[in-house]
Parts: structure tokens; sequence; C-alpha cells
């Protein structure tokens, strides 16, 4: 076994009235080969509908409280730097006056 | 939303008892994520499919060890093992399927988002704050 496999998992096909669902997830786990521990992450990705008339669509999963967090984290980063960046172009500006 | 805990602590006399045990416990927490973890069971009612999906973690790890020892009349022999681990659970969407087509509904966590929001705010304060009183000293 592979110490990192990343891997997409097609879920039980369900069937909704005219269409056919089959949930797709994604999987990322982690096991040190010849230790007891390991660590694994899964989430949903994806759902493919088959239509009636034989067509296939992919409906992404979007994480919306996982993207909230991050443009938070993101912002919390990025204004600091932004302020850090203007307070060092003054003092260079000072400097040369 | 669930959360689960799991610590095991065992004290065992045969190492190979050990290893199985640590072994079962190990397939037992992997088996807590499997695909039908993550997609839950659906709900029918009338013409509409429900379908929950979630996000699952599991971290765990084991140790087992054994050893014998003294004098050949007195001499013993002992083993032990442990572990621990977590599992975390979050509800990501709900998939819904009716008359009207199949649609994604993201389910948003509050609670989480002013958590981050928070602790977010409590970091750029103490950074800026860092910033501003280097400039005075």
């Amino acid at each position: 076994m592979s110490l990192i496999q990343l891997e997409n998992r097609v879920g039980k096909p369900l069937q909704a009235g005219d269409y056919k669902l089959l949930p797709i997830e994604q999987s990322l786990q982690v096991q040190p080969p010849g230790m007891w521990a390991f660590f694994f992450w899964r989430k949903p990705s994806s759902v493919i509908v088959q239509h009636p008339d034989g067509t296939d669509e992919i409906i992404e999963i979007q994480d919306s409280t996982r993207q909230a967090q991050l443009t938070i984290w993101g912002l919390a980063l990025l204004i600091p730097f932004i302020i850090w960046l203007i307070k060092r172009v003054n003092v260079r500006r000072e400097n040369h006056v | 939303m669930s959360e689960e805990n799991e610590v095991k602590e065992i004290v065992i006399e045969d190492s190979g008892m050990a290893i199985d045990m640590a072994q079962e416990t190990m397939e037992a927490f992997i088996e807590t994520a499997d695909v039908s973890k993550v997609y839950g069971e659906p709900i029918v009612h009338e013409d509409t499919l429900i379908l929950p999906a979630a996000e699952v973690m599991a971290i765990a790890g084991f140790g087992a060890g054994y050893g014998s020892g003294g004098p050949e009349d007195v001499g013993g022999a002992g083993g032990g093992a442990g572990g621990g681990g977590r599992t975390f659970s979050r509800p990501v969407a709900i998939v819904i399927a009716d008359k009207n087509g199949v649609r994604v509904e993201p389910v948003m966590d509050p609670t989480k988002i002013a958590l981050t929001f928070f602790t977010a705010l409590g970091f750029m304060v103490a950074t800026i704050g860092k910033m501003v009183s280097g400039k005075s000293e």
C-alpha cells in the first residue's frame, strides 16, 4: 500500500424518478507503510445525473462553509500584508527625503 | 453534525493478540468512512429524493509491544497495546432530485464561519498591533 492515496470513488447508483444519480466522492488516505496509523479525508465532489434522454450532466458539490472559511483566512493574511507593504514604502520614502 | 471519539487501552499477554486487535480496530475505523458515510441514506418522499452529503475525516494510531526476561525459574513475559483515534463528520450539501430536475443545495454552518471570523480577526488585530508597536519603538 502506498503512503498517500488520492482517488475518486463512485457511490451506489440511485434512481430518482426518470433520473439516475451517481454520487462521486474524493478520497485522500495517508497510511505510512509498516505503521499502525492512518489519516483519511473524504468529501463529496459531484453527482453525475443521467437524464431520461441518455445525456449525462455533472453537478459539482461546493462546500460553502469551507469556501467562506478560506476567504476569511485569506483576507486575514492579505490585509496585514498590505498594511506592512504600505508601511515599508512609506519608510523608504521618508528615508529618501 | 456528529463527532465520535474512541480510545482503546488494553493489556494482553500475547503479542499476536495485540496485533490482531490493533488490525481489527484499524479496519473498523476505516469502515466508518466508506462512500455510504459520505453520502447518507437517501430519503424518498413522493416524487422527491433527498441525498445528504457530508465530509468525513479520521485519524488513528495504534501501538503494541511484547517482552520477556528474568531468570529461568521466575522469568515472565508480557505485552500490551494501545491506540486512539478520532473521526469527524460535517454536512456539506443536500442533493435534491424531483420533477423539476436535480439540484445541489449547500449546507452552511454559521457557527463554524463565525468562529473562523473571530479567530482570524484576533490574528489580524494581533499582527497589525505588533507592526504598529514595532514602529513606535
